[in-house]
């Protein structure tokens, strides 16, 4: 798993399932002192309530599946919050990939290649991560020939 | 009068990677040139194809968007009289395309993609960075004529998540001084650039998301077929800062020749061959030149 500390903030919410370890990353926003919530994800309208009564200047992390990542997003966005308000702890056991050809993002192991799910085109994976689809971009790739 | 804009700086030998934006003497932002009206052609037909690759708007970015429309409109109207000409309302106005015999109403959240419609009328793509935080974001643009990139993965994206992938653009900070530069940009005080590539064919509508259709050609490019076939791509970038909504107004226009046409001129032939001569590998693989280098070089040396 991998996230960054970004500091200055009021306040650090750190929104999580029951299977995903977030040991470390509270550690470390505990070592800077941060004033910390942590959230089990429930139902998303017990979630959105409790999201809209937080104030300016709370920064969030969403230590989810990647699935679940999509689902809470959605909300966030819906609620107001911008991507810079937010960082996705990126899971390194599986990933999002934005499919150059047809714009599905579609969730898949981590491995070098992938099949779109909507369009059936062989992709490369790479690391082009985009902070708007919390996705990396499925490029094309043709023999002895990289993007 | 037309002329292709040539990319290298007088005596320059070797490719060296730098912000390379000077200070705009004409002020403008689109030129109009002879391939006009092929080009336009082409451009609505892709839009009309694909819209979702050509054209994104995130909800804020309305005010920034007609902000530009009437931007260029007015320089359409100034600049080229004979061709366009311009009629102003309360809350909008016509604006008269002598060449494709058109007139278009633009009226105030009337037309709901304005920098769409502005853009069906110049060669340019036409993107809109939106500043906040202290970072330049990707929110609106039309893109027809990529060089090989999605404006759909980049919308929303930051400048520096953007270019990213670029080899050699965090060396030394350039990155930073880039983004430093941008976000200094005043109104009235417009920059502009050229950056260059070679590629296969004479497709001005490279996306990222036909690249299996164009890609291939790279392989496909022969000694004999070199001269003609494979082109010098130059893309004329321009950097206005817009006075009301602060957004900058980012224009590119994309130019192809042949090597063959470009050729003609023997200094300018002798350029080319010595900055591809010192082109670094993961520069020339990023720009997809790898393929048929060799043919390129072969060919300018025998020109030479």
């Amino acid at each position: 798993m991998s996230w960054h500390i970004v500091r200055g903030k009021q306040k650090y919410i750190i929104l999580y399932e029951d299977y995903v370890d977030i040991t470390k990353l509270v550690r470390e926003l505990c070592f800077h002192r941060s004033l910390l919530s942590l959230i089990n994800v429930g139902e998303p309208d017990q979630l959105a309530s409790i999201l809209n009564k937080e104030l300016m200047g709370t920064y969030i992390y969403l230590s989810l599946k990647v699935k679940k990542t999509r689902e809470v997003l959605s909300l966030l966005y819906d609620l107001g919050f911008s991507p810079l308000d937010l960082q996705v702890v990126k899971e390194e056991s599986e990933r999002a990939i934005f499919c150059a050809h047809c714009h599905t993002v579609f969730i898949t192991d981590d491995h070098p290649h992938a099949v779109c799910e909507k369009c059936n085109i062989t992709l490369s994976v790479t690391n082009h991560w985009s902070t708007f689809h919390h996705a990396f971009l499925g490029s094309f790739e043709f023999e002895g020939d990289s993007l | 009068m037309y002329s292709f804009p040539f990319p290298f700086e007088e005596g320059q030998s070797h490719y060296f990677y730098k912000n390379n934006a000077v200070q705009m003497k004409n002020r403008t932002t689109v030129q109009i040139t002879p391939n006009y009206l092929k080009e336009m052609k082409l451009k609505r037909d892709t839009i009309i194809k694909n819209p979702e690759r050509c054209f994104v708007a995130l909800d804020h970015t309305y005010e920034a968007q007609w902000e530009a429309t009437l931007y260029i409109a007015k320089e359409l109207a100034l600049r080229y009289p004979d061709t366009f000409t311009m009629t102003s309302r309360k809350y909008g106005f016509t604006l008269n395309n002598h060449l494709l015999k058109e007139e278009v109403r633009f009226d105030y959240k009337v037309n709901k993609e304005p920098l769409n419609d502005i853009g069906k009328h110049v060669q340019e793509d036409l993107i809109l960075m939106f500043q906040r935080e202290g970072q330049l974001f990707l929110d609106a643009g039309q893109l027809c004529f990529p060089s090989n990139w999605s404006l759909a993965f980049n919308k929303g994206m930051a400048f520096m998540d953007i270019h990213r992938p670029v080899p050699g653009f965090q060396e030394g900070q350039l990155d930073r001084r880039i983004e430093r530069f941008l976000l200094h940009l005043c109104p009235g005080d417009p920059f502009e650039r050229s950056n260059w590539s070679l590629m296969a064919g004479e497709t001005l509508n490279t996306h990222l998301e036909t690249f299996p259709e164009w890609g291939k050609k790279r392989y496909s490019v022969t000694e004999d077929t070199v001269g003609n076939y494979v082109h010098v791509r130059v893309e004329v970038q321009k950097l206005h800062r817009l006075p009301k909504t602060y957004t900058i107004l980012f224009t590119i226009h994309t130019h192809l020749l042949s090597l063959k046409e470009l050729s003609k001129d023997l200094n300018k032939a002798n350029q080319l061959y010595t900055i591809l001569l010192s082109l670094p590998k993961p520069i020339e693989e990023y720009k997809g030149i790898t393929p048929y280098k060799s043919h390129v070089m072969n060919y300018l040396e025998g020109v030479l």
